[in-house]
């Protein structure tokens, strides 16, 4: 809290240590709702340019929560542009996806991405609004009442949205399990 | 495999989703577990579902590409503070012009209001502030209505001069004529009601048509002093020199001097507005002569511009 109000008084330092902070749960945010590495990260710096111009607003409450509320609009904003202008591929190859734990071995760096890459089309098959309770609570951890707040819809709508994500998930990577490492097969007994 | 594979409503699913999130109330909670010891259908959902939060929770994390900390010398403290000087320089500019627009327009609305009012009277009297006409102060005035009613009542009257339409030729002409003294040339004029014409010896200058300066002069020197001294000059353009002409002139008594032919109404207006036009020459002794709303709100604006010093060219 101290950060935020003195990066309120325009010490751009202390909001620099709150991006820092918090720059690694917009990213994926971002990434799980956008589904590519580089509109990811334009919305991950749009969100800390508006939460820094608007830093006068938050005043009580999760700044976390805040946060990612801003996040989530961005990544709305990105995507009813994508509508208005879809683009084509140029076959340019995204920024090289980095995970944040160094994989211990080649092969344990391959199961990563192929089930990276799973969770991604199954929740790129999502409608948004689903796509971003799912995100939100299982991926990023959030409860019901952060995800409320975070995505302005009432208690039971987030119940029920988050419900419908997961079965929807359920149903995509059990359809998918082939390209799940053996450890998260839908038809295995428990790891 | 959905749902209803497992022979489960749609209703179950967020039974199940609730569950596995501890956000069940005790009484459901307890009934769906009861359901869930009897029921291997309802039980195989919920392991599938369990199962597929765990793949979620395990999705890896991405390392953002960069660090998204923001430029200080682009959002810091200092472009901060210029951007709210900057605002605050804005909205000061904006109110001070407000102001100064309503200001002008009030004065531009006061002066038409004004000349209306000249004008719905139906007399302009201009006070020549800067001279003395008489021994008293009385105050030269020009009074169209008076005028017609004068003109029709006593088409000639000799000696009368109007002194509106007085070239400044012709007053020098007659300032040097030494059968008329002439006036101290006027430096200022004022405008005044017209319902202040209301004492009987109020010099009224009758406004004549336009007539030539040889003929005004003829008229003028056939006047005797004695019967009719011109009482009243216009303004010249240049009425330091018409002050300097007429410096040695004597004292006179009121008296009227006229054209002896009879002018038309238009002709009566048009004089009167070479008078404005003459006046209006000397703007820089403040002379006002009101004839239009427009002529008000010209010669308003040009006193503005003298103020503000933009030297606008006369005429």
């Amino acid at each position: 809290m101290a950060l935020i109000q003195q990066a309120r008084q325009g010490r751009i330092e202390a909001f620099n240590t709150l991006v820092l902070a918090h720059q690694a749960r917009v990213y994926n945010l971002a990434y799980r709702l956008l589904g590519e590495p580089d509109p990811a990260a334009d919305a991950t710096q749009e969100t800390f340019i508006a939460a820094y111009n608007n830093l006068h607003q938050f005043h009580e409450g999760s700044f976390v929560a805040w946060l990612m509320r801003i996040a989530t609009n961005a990544c709305y904003d990105e995507l009813r542009r994508r509508q208005r202008r879809p683009t084509l591929s140029l076959d340019q190859p995204d920024t090289e996806i980095q995970w944040i734990s160094p994989a211990e071995s080649p092969e344990n760096a391959a199961q990563r991405a192929e089930l990276s890459r799973a969770i991604q089309a199954c929740l790129d098959a999502l409608p948004i609004d689903q796509r971003t309770a799912a995100v939100l609570c299982d991926v990023q951890g959030h409860d019901y009442q952060e995800i409320a707040t975070i995505t302005g819809a009432s208690l039971g709508t987030v119940k029920s949205r988050i419900s419908r994500a997961r079965e929807r998930l359920r149903a995509c990577l059990r359809s998918a399990e082939e390209l799940l490492p053996d450890a998260y097969r839908l038809n295995q007994k428990k790891p | 495999m959905s749902l209803r594979m497992f022979g489960l409503l749609p209703t179950d699913a967020d039974l199940l989703s609730a569950y596995l999130d501890n956000a069940l109330p005790a009484s459901e909670r307890a009934a769906l577990e009861r359901r869930l010891t009897a029921d291997p259908n309802l039980r195989t959902a919920l392991d599938e579902l369990q199962r597929t939060l765990v793949i979620l929770r395990a999705a890896p994390q991405l390392a953002p590409p960069r660090d998204f900390t923001l430029d200080p010398a682009r959002y810091g403290r200092s472009r901060r503070a210029s951007r709210t000087n900057a605002r605050v320089w804005l909205r000061w500019s904006a109110a001070i012009a407000a102001i100064a627009l309503i200001a002008l327009v009030g004065v531009i609305v006061r002066g038409i209001n004004n000349s209306r009012q000249s004008t719905s009277s139906g007399a302009i009297a201009i006070v020549p502030t800067g001279m003395l006409l008489t021994s008293s102060t009385t105050p030269l005035t020009i009074s169209t209505n008076s005028l017609a009613a004068k003109r029709t009542e006593s088409p000639t009257l000799p000696g009368v001069i109007p002194s509106t339409v007085m070239s400044p030729t012709l007053v020098q002409k007659l300032a040097a004529s030494p059968a008329l003294p002439v006036a101290p040339a006027v430096s200022t004029f004022r405008a005044l009601p017209a319902t202040q014409n209301t004492q009987p010896n109020v010099l009224q200058a009758t406004v004549a048509p336009l007539i030539d300066a040889q003929s005004t002069s003829a008229q003028a020197t056939k006047a005797p002093p004695t019967q009719a001294p011109l009482a009243a000059a216009a303004a010249p353009p240049d009425g330091q020199s018409a002050a300097a002409q007429s410096a040695g002139a004597q004292p006179f008594a009121p008296a009227t001097m006229s054209s002896a032919a009879t002018p038309p109404a238009a002709r009566l207006y048009a004089a009167t507005l070479s008078a404005t036009a003459n006046t209006a020459d000397s703007a820089n002794n403040n002379a006002v002569a009101i004839d239009s709303p427009l002529q008000a709100l010209w010669s308003l604006i040009r006193r503005l511009l003298n103020l503000l010093g933009s030297g606008l060219p006369s005429g």
